[in-house]
């Protein structure tokens, strides 16, 4: 009993801690902009995050090491570098974008500007992770990003035209008004909302502070297969409320207060209340993964102490990677960047860097000596291949359709 | 190779894409491209303004908290004001984008009074004026974008 509990309680965690300030902005354009004509690509990158996630759980659950730490040994210290570049990048940057997020919900509650609170969340979020229990992290913000389900019941609610929303997401295309290269960037940038490298190397490293064992693999097989689709449905709703309120007006979103809204239009203020506290829990609980990743990834690459479950004297180089990593992400919005402009520029280096992230963990999960017998099978490697060539296919395409589009401006 | 060979095609390289960019950003506007510009102010406007009349709407229902008003109105004319900021640095080229913009201006002018009354509307009459309001400047603009969008299909990208 007590271990269907723990496997329910890791599935809801990872519903609510699935989405971050990417998927809500990149869903809510998306739909406003393109109506459901997009629906394909979350569900493309959420067989994607499940094919790899999957991977990097197996990896720490059986070797009792993080993917990261095995990349290093296996491939060399280059690649591994490359890889830590990368990675280390896109992560700081997205966590520039999440306490961002965090200051905009806090705006949205309080109508005090974003920038006043950026310092303010920056403290509390080194406080939290200096002190709080790894498992009371991920449970709690976990949870409480679940609120974000009311834009699933708001999408229920609003009685859309299924029919005409029906017949965008099975005709993939631009509308009236919209081109093939701006439909193609929001769709990388969807794709790479979806496949964020902190993830993976996050679900890897939380796997070894929880001591995964083989006899976890049943627990990381149901977090991955069940949470994160279904994580994936509260991101694929706010692109289904967007397309039901935003996209029939021919209007774009630019803004969180326009994302929330259609729950407010459902639910009034209790509807809001909910995307609020949603946007706030999935933002904050972001913000710690990425600032535990960025920490994760360095200190595993240069083979320091590191984790939660140690005591923070116990892994200083670790807490002073992650320190500087909030700094930096201060600065960044300090510099008075807008939090959603920051996140669609996060979303494409994103998308460059894919290719450098998952690579390494294909070859690793293919390696007997640390895997043993569970190495990939044919289906895993089926997945594995068909995803390398399509994250090496939104790596190339992501640039140059920046450019041209001017950042989806058209 | 040697590393000051790599050094120097590096340095060239960077030197290259330095001019192309220098050269790109100190050509004259072209009228296509002013014409684009046109058209993502009024997008924008046109966003601001249909924003402020979902908000009002809701407002009027009584479905918004104080707090999330003050901060949807201000995101929205922070909105405008940036549109406004890029029209008043870009040089029409030639007399009919002039005329263009004269025909944008005030329409992006009315977006930020409207949603200004909006904000500071006291009561139900004031904020349905807004909102009326509002909703004549969304169209207007919703017009002039899909001509702007005609135009450009019609000439081809610029």
């Amino acid at each position: 009993m007590k271990r269907v509990l723990a496997i329910a309680l890791g599935v809801l965690t990872a519903i609510g801690g699935f989405v971050d300030i990417g998927d809500i902005v990149a869903n809510a354009e998306s739909g406003a902009r393109f109506g459901l004509s997009h629906a394909w690509v979350p569900l493309v990158g959420v067989i994607g995050i499940c094919a790899y996630a999957e991977m990097s759980g197996r990896v720490s659950a059986v070797s009792g090491r993080p993917v990261f730490d095995l990349v290093r040994e296996r491939l060399g210290p280059r690649v591994a570098l490359a890889n830590l570049a990368g990675s280390l990048l896109v992560t700081v940057l997205t966590l520039g974008a999440e306490i961002g997020g965090v200051g905009l919900a806090l705006q949205l509650a309080t109508s005090v500007g974003y920038l006043l609170w950026v310092p303010v969340v920056g403290v509390v979020l080194w406080v939290v992770l200096w002190r709080a229990k790894f498992s009371l992290l991920e449970n709690l913000f976990g949870l409480t990003g679940l609120a974000l389900v009311v834009f699933v019941i708001a999408f229920l609610h609003l009685h859309s035209d299924t029919g005409q929303l029906w017949r965008q997401a099975t005709h993939p295309g631009p509308p009236v008004g919209e081109d093939w290269g701006t439909y193609w960037f929001f769709a990388v940038a969807l794709f790479a909302s979806a496949m964020t490298p902190y993830e993976v190397f996050f679900f890897s490293s939380g796997g070894v502070e929880e001591r995964w064992s083989s006899k976890d693999l049943l627990t990381s097989r149901v977090n991955v297969f069940v949470g994160f689709p279904l994580g994936g449905l509260l991101a694929f709703a706010l692109m289904a409320t967007a397309a039901t309120v935003f996209h029939p007006l021919q209007m774009s979103v630019d803004s969180l207060s326009q994302v929330a809204l259609p729950a407010a239009v459902a639910f009034g203020k209790l509807g809001l209340a909910a995307a609020i506290l949603g946007f706030f829990a999935a933002t904050f609980g972001a913000a710690m993964e990425t600032g535990l990743s960025s920490a994760y990834t360095v200190a595993q690459y240069f083979g320091w102490a590191w984790g939660k479950f140690r005591r923070p004297n116990g892994a200083a180089r670790f807490h002073t990677v992650l320190m500087v990593s909030i700094l930096v992400g201060v600065a960044v919005l300090m510099t008075t960047i807008d939090p959603i402009q920051l996140t669609e520029y996060t979303l494409v280096f994103s998308a460059v860097a894919l290719p450098l992230t998952y690579l390494p963990i294909l070859v690793v999960a293919n390696d007997s000596g640390y895997l043993g017998r569970r190495v990939n099978g044919r289906l895993a490697n089926g997945f594995g291949l068909l995803y390398l060539v399509i994250v090496l296919a939104a790596a190339i395409a992501a640039i140059p359709l920046m450019i041209v589009t001017r950042m989806g401006g058209g | 190779m040697k590393l000051i060979h790599r050094l120097i095609i590096a340095a060239t390289a960077l030197l290259g894409l330095w001019a192309g960019l220098a050269y790109q950003v100190s050509q004259p506007p072209a009228a296509s491209g002013y014409a684009r510009t046109v058209l993502q102010v009024a997008a924008s406007a046109h966003d601001a303004a249909t924003t402020g009349v979902l908000v009002a709407r809701q407002q009027l229902r009584d479905h918004l908290t104080d707090a999330y008003t003050t901060t949807a109105y201000d995101d929205a004319v922070r909105a405008v004001a940036g549109a406004q900021q890029k029209l008043a640095t870009a040089v029409a080229p030639d007399d009919a984008s002039a005329a263009l913009r004269d025909r944008l201006v005030p329409l992006v002018q009315d977006t930020v009074r409207d949603l200004s009354d909006a904000a500071a509307a006291r009561d139900e009459t004031t904020l349905g004026h807004a909102i009326d309001a509002l909703g004549r400047t969304s169209r207007q603009l919703n017009d002039l974008v899909a001509e702007l969008q005609a135009n450009s299909r019609r000439d081809g990208p610029p």
